[in-house]
């Protein structure tokens, strides 16, 4: 398979990452390199995998569902970029 | 012999005797990392200030007739994407420049109930995203064998510390061999145990489904003794078990007659360096020197393996670090005009190109169009790989290879391949893709100096056969006492 960069564009706005056009042209020429190389797995026939039939080494655990202690507020936010009363604050969400 | 030279057991055994005081030996280490951090760049932020306080408590306590655990007192470094409370985290990322965790990982969180103590944030590859700690976005951690190659990565920085004695050992993350490769790289031992043998809580997570957090130590026995450490059952990670052994100390014992060693028949090609071909081989013939039995084997889906594994890592990744949008911490963009704008500038003025090809890549692989013939193949393959080491262990208990089939590399050197389709962890990323326990230790010097290692891995839940089977052959060779002499000849 090879990509485009049309394909660049839309892989682009999926990872919402903004590329220049020599950035976009590079990443062209890296990512079909790369696909190139993962070109060997097409040789193999893996219809017969059944990816449910392995026996899991362990299963995972989950916890009772109860309320525990957690971190303060005051902890959580002080990474924050910017906060307002006590909450994340973030540009405007509707135009 | 300088205290920063010895080795976790032999501090531990000098303090429990009062014959060196943790605060002298720490006085030690630090005078070490300035008179060599300059030139190798292994960390990326020092706790100096807090680890004297700890050291002072502890002596106190030793005054008062305290017995203190194994670790107590003995300076670590740990790599910079592993949660510590109050230590600047950063990934090796512009994103989390400013990230002050607000909790300790569950491993760090064992670690200071043992009294070890943090001596600072180890230099990696950006999120783990890279095989030469090229790829962190602050410095390139240098190899203390010489400074003009590679250290090797993710881990970078913590081989190199290790290996240059800034620090007694390190803890850091695993994902295709990024602490087996800089060990073998730096001359020094790399342990990935078995998946979920070690919680992953507080781990930044990038592929969490190929991730364990393992040590770096100076030989087998401390590897024992931090692993020891490490080891318990943690309800914060769904992936923990309860499984383990605490006694892997219990397994440094000179004895490998018992040992079948499989050696794979896809592994050797023409990429390796003629220098490891010799001392691959001469390992080889010490086992059966001791009493080993070698054994050939297959892994006949090997020539997949670096392609699945950097098809699921990516696909991992892009969701993983789809985390980063500059609302709740880390880096944020500013003068946009919207939500929207916000995530897009954050994200890219704060990961670096590395990062920003593996999202795209891992999005493009979890695409409608590439989904079935990309992810879920790699899916596919990688049971398929778990399936040939079922068989392999079938006929032996180990499974030997090289870590790296080529040395180090010179620094600045430029390749398209990235993580996982590197040369340098072909052999290495097996063991995460299979989630089985994988050793690297020293194992010959190349003509040029250059360390050289032996990787061996065992079923899953035996690292005590490993750690077996890795301390004979550290008692019958001297690889893991050399010292990177060029370092001193500088200082």
């Amino acid at each position: 398979m090879k990509i485009s960069l049309k394909d660049i564009e839309n892989m682009t706005q999926w990872s919402k990452l903004e590329l220049n056009q020599e950035e976009k042209l590079e990443f062209t020429d890296k990512f079909n390199k790369i696909l190139q190389k993962l070109d060997i797995i097409e040789e193999l026939d893996t219809n017969h995998v059944e990816l449910n039939g392995d026996k899991p080494l362990h299963r995972n655990t989950l916890r009772d569902d109860e309320v525990q202690p957690s971190l303060t507020m005051d902890l959580v936010l002080k990474n924050a970029p910017d906060t307002c009363e006590g909450m994340f604050s973030v540009p405007s969400i509707l135009d | 012999m300088e205290s920063y030279k010895l080795t976790v057991h032999e501090v531990s055994a000098l303090i429990n005797k009062r014959e060196l005081s943790i605060e002298e030996l720490l006085r030690k280490v630090i005078q070490r990392i300035d008179s060599t951090e300059s030139r190798l760049d292994s960390f990326i932020t020092l706790n100096i200030d807090e680890a004297l306080q700890q050291a002072e408590t502890l002596d106190g306590l030793i005054a008062k007739g305290a017995t203190l655990p194994n670790l107590a007192g003995i300076p670590l470094g740990v790599q910079d994407n592993i949660c510590t409370f109050g230590i600047r985290t950063t990934c090796a990322s512009k994103m989390l420049d400013n990230f002050i965790p607000p909790y300790n990982s569950s491993v760090i969180e064992k670690l200071r109930q043992s009294h070890s103590i943090i001596l600072g944030k180890l230099n990696m590859d950006e999120f783990g995203m890279g095989y030469s700690t090229q790829n962190s976005a602050f410095k390139f951690t240098k190899n203390p064998w010489d400074l003009h190659k590679v250290a090797g990565g993710a881990a970078g920085g913590g081989a190199a510390a290790v290996a240059a004695d800034q620090i007694f050992y390190a803890i850091g993350s695993d994902m295709s061999g990024c602490l087996r490769q800089p060990a073998a790289f730096c001359g020094v031992v790399g342990f990935k145990p078995t998946y979920g043998l070690v919680s992953r809580f507080g781990l930044v997570a990038c592929a969490p489904s190929l991730e364990q957090i393992g040590c770096i130590t100076k030989d087998v026995s401390d590897c024992a003794y931090v692993l020891e450490e490490m080891v318990f059952y943690d309800k914060k990670d769904s992936t923990s078990m309860s499984k383990g052994n605490s006694t892997y100390t219990g397994n440094l014992v000179e004895d490998v007659r018992e040992l079948r060693i499989g050696i794979p028949k896809e592994i050797f090609d023409e990429s390796w360096d003629p220098d490891v071909r010799t001392y691959i081989n001469n390992a080889i013939e010490t086992f059966k020197k001791l009493g080993a039995q070698i054994v050939d084997i297959t892994l006949p889906h090997f020539k997949y393996a670096s392609a699945a594994h950097f098809i699921i890592s990516s696909c991992e990744s892009s969701s993983n670090l789809a985390r980063y949008d500059g609302v709740k911490y880390g880096k944020r963009a500013q003068n946009v005009e919207n939500l929207e704008e916000l995530y897009c500038k954050t994200r890219s003025q704060g990961f670096g190109q590395e990062v920003k090809a593996r999202i795209m890549l891992g999005n493009l692989f979890l695409s409608n169009e590439y989904y079935d013939s990309h992810y879920k193949k790699a899916l596919k393959i990688r049971k398929l790989l778990k399936d040939d080491f079922r068989k392999a262990f079938e006929k032996c208990n180990v499974v030997l290879t090289p870590t790296s089939p080529i040395l180090a590399f010179d620094l600045g050197h430029e390749t398209d391949l990235p993580i996982g389709m590197s040369e340098s962890q072909r052999y290495s990323l097996l063991a995460n893709m299979a989630g089985i326990p994988a050793i690297s230790i020293p194992c010959g010097l190349s003509q040029e100096g250059l360390p050289i290692g032996l990787q061996l891995m065992a079923d899953a839940l035996n690292e005590g056969t490993l750690i077996k089977a890795a301390y004979t052959f550290e008692r019958n060779t001297d690889y893991h006492i050399k010292k990177p002499m060029k370092l001193e000849v500088v200082e």
